[in-house]
């Protein structure tokens, strides 16, 4: 009587090992709970290239009491805007459609009299020039070094197509911004280094119908 | 049911329902190892994910002075309006009510020092004079209080400069004396009741500089006027703040606690015996807590309130050359 019960078991066992494991290139049936998805031979990879930087990018006009030194690189509250384009392409296997999400990576500043710029600073993502999505939110960023999720994006990244991501970094000008962070100016014709930024990008396999 | 007894034919019929059990009691476990494996394990999709190379944003330059439209303790140069003085004169002058309140930022314990902060953004400064000074009330009647604007010892109140006090003082400010013409000797008088904030050798270089040492209440006041690009500190860049603060300083005594009084005779902050020949020395114009404006303006010691008058002539200045007005 005990030979049942071992064999339903290591049945039991068997099919659960072979539930679509990465390693063992097993189909799933139809029979598993959720999407149905095939397992298929193939790879998923990725390349992003260099970001290429806009570091005075105007963007609004200054308003009334504000004075933008001229020539000035670098974030001004309303007025200029620092925007790195990356490329990234999926270099997978055909079929291995993917979704892009993100860690964004924030160190400390690079000094203590940035501290109020920086939590005024506001970051926004654009792929592939779809409408900016707001990352960080003025007055909400981390004193200190903080990682900022970027949830998976619907948009499908198909193979061996380059995609353009994004990310700017600005002050939205409200009433008094710029007259009250006078002092974490820049002094200087060129831009100061707040902090360094370092994003992790990552592609998410689109799960294929069987 | 009880499972007592121990009949075989009632073991025979058993059989089945045990066979039934063990196959579910095997489902259950199948499950639970199924529940119990890592979703690594059967993820049905493949990830990578690869670092972007590190940039390090950056903050430009720029030069950006306060809002006068909201905060009314800002005055803007060239919003002050002209007006013609009974001697025909054309002045651009603003009279300000202050006073140690909560209208003014006090918080009704602390002595402040009355002081002005000059800004701008402007990298070049036009050729106008500037004169920033402060008066007590007068013993004597000064006339009545006529407003320009609001109505209260507050950061938006105007005194009419043409009527009753604001007449006075406007005299006071642009003469030294406030009841005869030009010229005529300032009276010690009148001259107790002078704080200076911009005005004789007062410069962005050298913001506490004071009159000439005065003797035996000998101390005329100097009120004359200040070179625009003397008094500001143009925007060059490079100043990490492009301001500059004045703090109101006088020659007269304003101890309450000593019993002296600006219109008395020992008004003045003698060294030793205030009517003796002694040296008198300026000293900070500090104001006590005032919790009421009728107490305030009726006072005389220059202690609860002071007339700030703010003048400018020449070339109207750029729209952001900033006089605030600040207890320190």
């Amino acid at each position: 009587m005990k030979t049942p019960l071992t064999l339903a078991l290591a049945t039991g066992l068997a099919a659960v090992l072979l539930l679509g494991a990465q390693g063992s290139l097993a189909s799933l049936t139809d029979s598993a709970a959720g999407p149905a998805t095939v397992i298929q031979s193939g790879s998923l990879s990725m390349a992003v290239g260099n970001p290429t930087a806009a570091v005075n990018e105007v963007y609004g006009t200054a308003p009334a009491g504000v004075v933008v030194r001229p020539g000035s690189t670098g974030i001004i509250p309303g007025v200029q805007r620092q925007s790195y384009t990356y490329t990234i392409t999926n270099t997978g296997t055909a079929r291995a459609t993917a979704r892009l999400s993100a860690a964004l990576a924030f160190s400390s500043p690079v000094e203590p009299r940035y501290s109020a710029l920086r939590s005024s600073l506001q970051v926004s993502v654009s792929i592939d020039g779809q409408p900016e999505m707001i990352v960080v939110a003025a007055g909400s960023m981390a004193s200190g070094a903080a990682t900022v999720a970027l949830p998976e994006q619907a948009l499908v990244f198909t193979p061996n197509t380059q995609h353009t991501v994004v990310v700017r970094f600005s002050i939205p000008a409200t009433s008094g911004t710029a007259a009250a962070l006078i002092d974490s100016r820049s002094a200087a014709a060129e831009a100061v280094a707040l902090f360094t930024f370092t994003p992790t990008f990552t592609l998410t396999q689109v799960p294929v119908a069987s | 049911m009880t499972l007592s007894s121990s009949h075989p034919a009632d073991a025979a019929a058993r059989q089945p329902r045990w066979r039934a059990r063990r196959l579910a009691v095997a489902a259950v476990a199948t499950l639970a190892a199924a529940l119990l494996i890592p979703s690594g394990v059967t993820g049905a999709y493949w990830t990578t994910a690869a670092a972007g190379t590190a940039v390090t944003p950056g903050v430009g330059d720029w030069c950006a002075t306060p809002d006068p439209a909201t905060n009314p303790r800002i005055i803007r140069l060239s919003d002050i309006p002209e007006t013609t003085a009974a001697d025909g004169a054309a002045i651009r002058m603003a009279i300000i009510p202050v006073a140690n309140n909560a209208a003014w930022g006090g918080d009704g314990t602390t002595a402040r020092t009355l002081a002005v902060k000059l800004r701008t953004c402007s990298t070049t400064i036009p050729a106008f004079t500037l004169r920033i000074t402060a008066w007590s009330n007068s013993t004597a009647n000064t006339g009545a209080t006529t407003w320009a604007t609001g109505g209260a010892v507050a950061p938006t109140s105007r005194l009419n400069v043409t009527a009753g006090r604001g007449s006075e003082i406007q005299k006071l400010a642009r003469w030294g004396q406030s009841t005869t013409s030009p010229g005529a000797t300032v009276s010690n008088l009148d001259s107790r009741r002078f704080s200076w904030l911009v005005s004789g050798p007062r410069t962005s270089s050298a913001p506490t500089a004071a009159p000439a040492d005065c003797h035996n209440r000998d101390c005329t006041p100097n009120f004359a006027a200040v070179a625009g690009a003397s008094a500001f500190v143009a925007n060059n860049w490079t100043a990490t703040a492009p301001s500059v603060t004045y703090s109101a300083a006088t020659f007269a005594l304003n101890n309450p606690a000593a019993g002296s009084d600006w219109g008395s005779a020992a008004g003045l902050n003698a060294n030793g015996n205030p009517n003796s020949n002694s040296v008198v020395s300026a000293t900070a114009t500090t104001m006590a807590p005032s919790a009421s404006d009728a107490t305030a303006l009726a006072s005389t010691d220059g202690n609860l309130m002071q007339w700030v008058v703010i003048q400018w002539s020449g070339t109207t200045p750029p729209s952001d050359l900033l006089a605030e007005i600040v207890l320190l």
